[in-house]
């Protein structure tokens, strides 16, 4: 992608527009396509059939073959789909590089739309890995793609490759961060398929998924358990395919359910706690409140009183409380002191 | 362990005629090295690589420090504090510490920066020290990288050693995951310096305390500076209470005073692991198998993140137990910790008990 290598093709590239018959194009080659998904766009179809191309493709000549589609796979296919005959082109010499050629669409997709992260990161993976660019073409395309050119970033991009499509699709679709998405990449296809499953249930959106993610991860990594095991579990599964449930209360649910499991002492020790409680009976218009995760060295009793003779009366329901064997049980659950 | 070499120097210009410098120079007289006006365009190549942190350690700067060295521990805001000071008279680690704060802190600086102007760090020294003479100076070299990591090229300890054994209201805290302890056994300390291992069960140390010394190796060196007469310090920081933590951690209590004789541990501290919220992402990324981020650990009002306190504390009274049936009269405090766990722990407060008041 050097600057040298750019002004070389320049005059190859120059304008030469002309008006080509579909069937003088391959359509099955898609070597330079990089829209993701690969979808028919009905949008682009009504404006064509309303408004006609307006910006003309690029194809490459052959000598003695079909036209190479360089950009605007996804005109044609819209052309196709309207039945339309030809269309106008720009026509490049068929002795130009592939890494120029691609490049080329990658350029006319930069500044005419906008790009997702999935598109972002096969661009820079196919970069190299099927038209001969390096590290460095990769850090100054980096700018084009509306990125930092830095290899952290970079290396987050390029995990998003290795996601099975069905999670592509789903991070596209959900516009979630590359920050909740990329660290997919390091998981197996058994994981990923199994969260994809999931999603498929349950909708989560950037800022819960990576909260779901963390614990899956954690707990994964503590238990020596597979994500696929986790997430096939009886409880879980149950919950994720309850047909009475919206995907709101699922994604409740399960998020509870993999805090049980990823923090088993805070909740056993909250569960004991709050039954304790529960047990000692605080009195009515009385409430007793927890340190939030047990953190800090008091509880707290909120009640409400409108005469003096009510706060007496509280005053001695308090007392009896504070008699009961359930209250010290809660304090010693909570390392407090339970001395007179 | 194998002493730390840096890949290249780099030289802040003007700070290239100082003695520690000369002498760095001298020892690494092999490498490449840059005298540098402007460090800005080699930060920004740093930050721009897949990991700057790991990248930084292979680069030592060189430069002069321009603010003050000596300055109080930092603690934790709310959480009691043990008035330590420290002197950064470097910053940056070449030990890779999957839980180390450093990550996070230094992550705009994270090249090994060594200050070579110690002419005005000692100067700093001795008016603060002169200038307070009713007050005890608890110093550590330590909050901002390993006390002993450079020691092999700096030979910086050897200095400080010198210096602190001429005063007499100050004591030099050493504090080291290695074992390079050479240079330190044939100096003239005057029990004014005290040598600490920071301490983990070796399997701990194995996956979360990368290109450390082993435990074994740490407490040999422990055993050799307390031949030469230092006072000894540990501290089990940070603990990590896993599932079956207590094993391995009562072996290691067993191991220390197996090791140095309780009469010459000058302290024991505790520390369960804590750690910004920010750090959990980096720890993800650069230790992706560490097991750290695993524990049950809930945010605290400090904002720091620690084990629930119901495991914090029971764990904290085991190890004070161990501790106590070897050394009963060895001081023990716990670090960064809040007033109602050390009540829960103590049943006090440190300044009711008795061998801790001249630590807090």
């Amino acid at each position: 992608m050097s600057n040298r290598g750019e002004s070389m093709n320049k005059e190859k590239m120059d304008l030469r527009f002309e008006q080509i018959p579909l069937e003088r194009i391959d359509l099955l080659e898609k070597g330079f396509a990089i829209a993701f998904p690969q979808e028919t766009d009905e949008i682009l179809m009504k404006s064509i059939r309303d408004y006609g191309v307006m910006v003309p493709v690029v194809l490459q000549e052959r000598p003695g073959r079909l036209f190479r589609i360089v950009s605007g796979h996804r005109r044609i296919h819209a052309l196709l789909a309207i039945r339309a005959i030809s269309l106008p082109a720009r026509i490049v010499d068929s002795d130009i590089q592939d890494k120029e050629l691609f490049l080329l669409n990658v350029r006319e997709n930069a500044i005419t739309r906008s790009l997702n992260d999935i598109e972002r990161a096969l661009i820079m993976h196919r970069l190299c890995s099927e038209f001969g660019g390096d590290d460095e073409d990769v850090l100054r395309l980096m700018p084009l793609l509306g990125l930092a050119p830095s290899k952290r970033i970079r290396d987050q991009y390029v995990r998003l490759v290795r996601l099975i499509p069905e999670l592509q699709r789903y991070m596209v679709a959900h516009s979630i961060p590359v920050r909740a998405s990329s660290r997919l990449g390091d998981w197996s296809s058994e994981d990923q398929a199994a969260l994809s499953f999931l999603l498929e249930k349950v909708r989560l959106g950037g800022r819960m998924m990576q909260e779901v993610l963390d614990l899956l991860e954690e707990i994964s990594l503590r238990d020596h358990t597979r994500i696929a095991d986790l997430l096939g579990r009886m409880d879980i599964r149950a919950m994720i395919e309850d047909d009475q449930c919206t995907s709101t209360q699922k994604r409740e649910r399960l998020r509870k359910r993999l805090t049980q499991i990823r923090y088993p002492i805070l909740t056993e020790r909250t569960d004991k706690t709050a039954k304790f409680l529960k047990a000692a009976g605080s009195p009515a218009g009385m409430s007793i409140k927890l340190p939030s995760y047990l953190e800090g060295n008091s509880l707290q009793v909120t009640f409400s009183f409108r005469s003096v003779r009510e706060l007496e009366n509280k005053r001695g329901e308090l007392g009896v409380l504070a008699r009961k064997r359930e209250i010290r049980e809660v304090l010693r659950h909570l390392n407090l002191e339970t001395e007179e | 362990m194998q002493p730390y070499r840096p890949e290249k120097v780099l030289v802040e210009k003007g700070s290239e005629e100082l003695p520690l410098t000369k002498r760095i120079l001298e020892r690494l007289s092999d490498l490449p090295v840059e005298i540098l006006e402007d460090l800005d365009p080699v930060m920004k190549g740093l930050s721009n690589e897949i990991d700057p942190f790991s990248q930084g350690k292979k680069w030592l700067w060189i430069s002069t420090y321009r603010g003050k060295f000596l300055k109080k521990c930092p603690g934790t805001q709310g959480f009691l504090c043990c008035n330590y000071s420290v002197v950064n008279a470097s910053t940056g680690c070449p030990l890779e510490c999957s839980y180390c704060i450093l990550q996070g802190y230094l992550s705009n600086n994270p090249m090994l920066r060594l200050f070579a102007n110690t002419d005005d760090l000692f100067a700093e020294l001795r008016t603060a020290f002169s200038s307070s003479m009713n007050r005890q100076f608890r110093v550590g070299t330590g909050e901002l990288t390993d006390s002993l990591a450079l020691d092999s090229i700096t030979e910086f300890s050897r200095d400080l050693i010198a210096f602190f054994g001429r005063q007499r209201n100050a004591i030099l805290e050493l504090k080291t995951k290695t074992d390079h302890v050479e240079n330190l056994l044939d100096l003239p300390h005057n029990g004014k310096t005290v040598i600490a291992w920071s301490v983990n069960p070796e399997c701990v140390i194995r996956s979360e305390e990368r290109a450390c010394a082993t435990l074994a190796e740490r407490l040999t060196a422990a055993r050799r500076c307390q031949a030469s007469g230092y006072g000894i310090a540990f501290h089990f920081d940070p603990i990590l209470f896993t599932p079956g933590w207590e094993r391995s951690y009562a072996e290691v209590v067993k191991g220390v005073f197996a090791s140095v004789p309780a009469e010459s541990i000058a302290w024991i501290s505790l520390g369960g692991l804590r750690y910004p919220p920010e750090l959990k992402e980096i720890i993800r990324r650069r230790f992706p198998r560490s097991l750290v981020i695993t524990g049950e650990m809930v945010p605290c009002p400090d904002n720091k993140f620690r084990f629930v306190r119901p495991v914090r504390v029971e764990g904290y009274r085991k190890m004070v137990r161990w501790i106590r049936e070897y050394g009963p009269e060895v001081p023990v405090y716990l670090c960064m910790e809040s007033r109602d766990v050390w009540e829960a722990v103590f049943k006090r407060m440190p300044a009711r008990i008795e061998n801790l008041a001249g630590i807090f």
